[in-house]
């Protein structure tokens, strides 16, 4: 049997297919480090207790030691000649810096819909994201929303880099909340996309951003 | 003991000395630092990988059994200046993505240079965007924080009311890049500031940002008032 191909037009769908055996695992291996990254912020704990956990991580730090990488340049050269594999794509995008299922540190976005119309996704996020006490830290909405912003580039099937993104915070944003993400491109000038982002707590938008993306100068090229 | 400490003696890159427990807490963040550095499309096999699962699943069950210290309670003896030394440290060591205990950290140190505040960061793969650059959303996250350090010079606290992102040219991965901010002006309670990521010589990323006082205007520390 021969395995399936990928190409960059089916980044999303592939990655939505079937989870292969290790990116089951390594979504584990995240998701307990992203509880422990939450519970460790001000835990009352004795020395007893905290010394027995720091052995248990250096342990494991030994355990894990340096290990070979897999090289994401080849993977993606692969994927845009249509020759990726179902684990290249899987390597691309489970360790996505936002919302990657397999990246410790990646706040944890999942996608409601993406469209050409534009894209939405949910959000909680806990205290290791946390700016003041009970709300989200300004700089962690900054992150999310570029992502935000460019996953409705993608979604459009276009491709491109950040040139600038302009953040207003209207109100708090809560942590431990379901908050609502929306972004979708608003206009096209030449290479500029101009795209426009969201965040809601309910009904109340709590952050506004406003995007120029800028697709690649092929007249550059040779 | 006896030592009190009040907010306004905080200074970026300067803590107090670390108890014997925050030590504990620092070497927990930097394991947990290294493990995530490592874990970033690592070739390994599916029993190696379950077993640190296993592992990392048993130890975060086993601390789901303690509470947490009260926060607001430690700010507020901060404000009253009526803190301990092991209140400052869980304030400061456990800052959001740069205390040196919080386990989820950016790579990076940032300290005061007489008006600028300068910082030095290297990325790994946990934090790529595109191959071999740092992400975007991490660039922006990097000068929220780094503008954020502006308001050392001032008694008061404040938060983002707006960031304006500039980016010019790919910021690369594994290399050591420079960051610095500066006040522009302060107005009331606005605190005007602008920063930038240097590679080498050049700029990757320039911000600008307003920042919002949660208490009263901003007034100059007298150690920091321009000349």
């Amino acid at each position: 049997m021969t395995e399936k191909k990928w190409g960059p037009f089916e980044l999303l769908s592939a990655h939505d297919s079937d989870v292969p055996e290790t990116f089951v695992i390594r979504r584990r291996i995240a998701s307990a480090m992203q509880q422990l990254s939450e519970r460790l912020i001000r835990v009352d704990a004795d020395d007893a207790d905290l010394e027995q956990w720091a052995a248990t991580l250096e342990g494991l730090v030994g355990t894990v030691g340096h290990p070979p990488r897999r090289n994401t340049r080849e993977a993606n050269r692969r994927l845009f000649t249509g020759q990726a594999s179902t684990f290249d794509v899987f390597d691309m995008m489970d360790y996505d810096p936002v919302g990657g299922l397999s990246n410790p540190i990646a706040p944890q976005l999942r996608w409601l819909a993406q469209s050409a119309d534009g894209v939405e996704g949910q959000i909680s996020l806990g205290e290791h994201y946390q700016g003041p006490p009970g709300r989200v830290h300004g700089g962690v909405i900054a992150w999310i929303l570029d992502a935000l912003l460019s996953r409705a580039m993608h979604a459009a099937l276009k491709i491109g880099v950040t040139g600038t993104l302009n953040i207003r915070y209207m109100a708090s944003t809560p942590i431990d909340t379901q908050l609502r993400c929306t972004a979708r491109i608003v206009r096209m000038e030449g290479r500029k996309m101009f795209i426009e982002g969201a965040i809601f707590n309910g009904d109340q938008q709590t952050v506004q951003a406003e995007g120029i993306f800028l697709q690649p100068d092929f007249s550059k090229r040779k | 003991m006896s030592e009190r400490y009040h907010f306004s003696q905080i200074r970026v890159g300067e803590m107090p000395q670390p108890t014997e427990e925050t030590a504990l807490r620092r070497d927990i963040a930097s394991s947990m630092k290294s493990i995530t550095e490592e874990l970033v499309r690592m070739d390994a096999s599916t029993d190696e990988l379950a077993s640190y699962a296993a592992e990392l699943a048993a130890l975060a069950e086993r601390i789901r059994q303690h509470g947490k210290r009260d926060f607001p309670a430690m700010l507020a003896r901060l404000f009253q200046g009526d803190a301990s030394r092991q209140d400052l440290l869980d304030v400061l060591d456990f800052e959001i993505l740069t205390g040196r205990s919080t386990p989820l950290s950016l790579p990076l140190e940032l300290w005061l240079d007489g008006q600028t505040v300068r910082g030095k960061a290297n990325y790994g793969l946990p934090w790529q965007g595109p191959p071999g650059r740092v992400h975007g959303g991490v660039l922006a996250l990097t000068m929220d924080i780094l503008l954020a350090k502006t308001q050392d010079f001032f008694p008061n606290l404040g938060m983002t009311g707006t960031l304006n992102l500039r980016y010019l040219a790919a910021t690369p991965l594994n290399t050591d890049v420079t960051l610095e901010a500066n006040v522009q002006r302060i107005e009331g309670r606005k605190l005007f500031c602008e920063g930038r990521v240097l590679v080498g010589d050049h700029v990757s990323v320039e911000a600008t940002g307003i920042w919002i006082s949660a208490g009263g205007d901003y007034q100059w520390k007298e150690e920091f008032v321009p000349q």
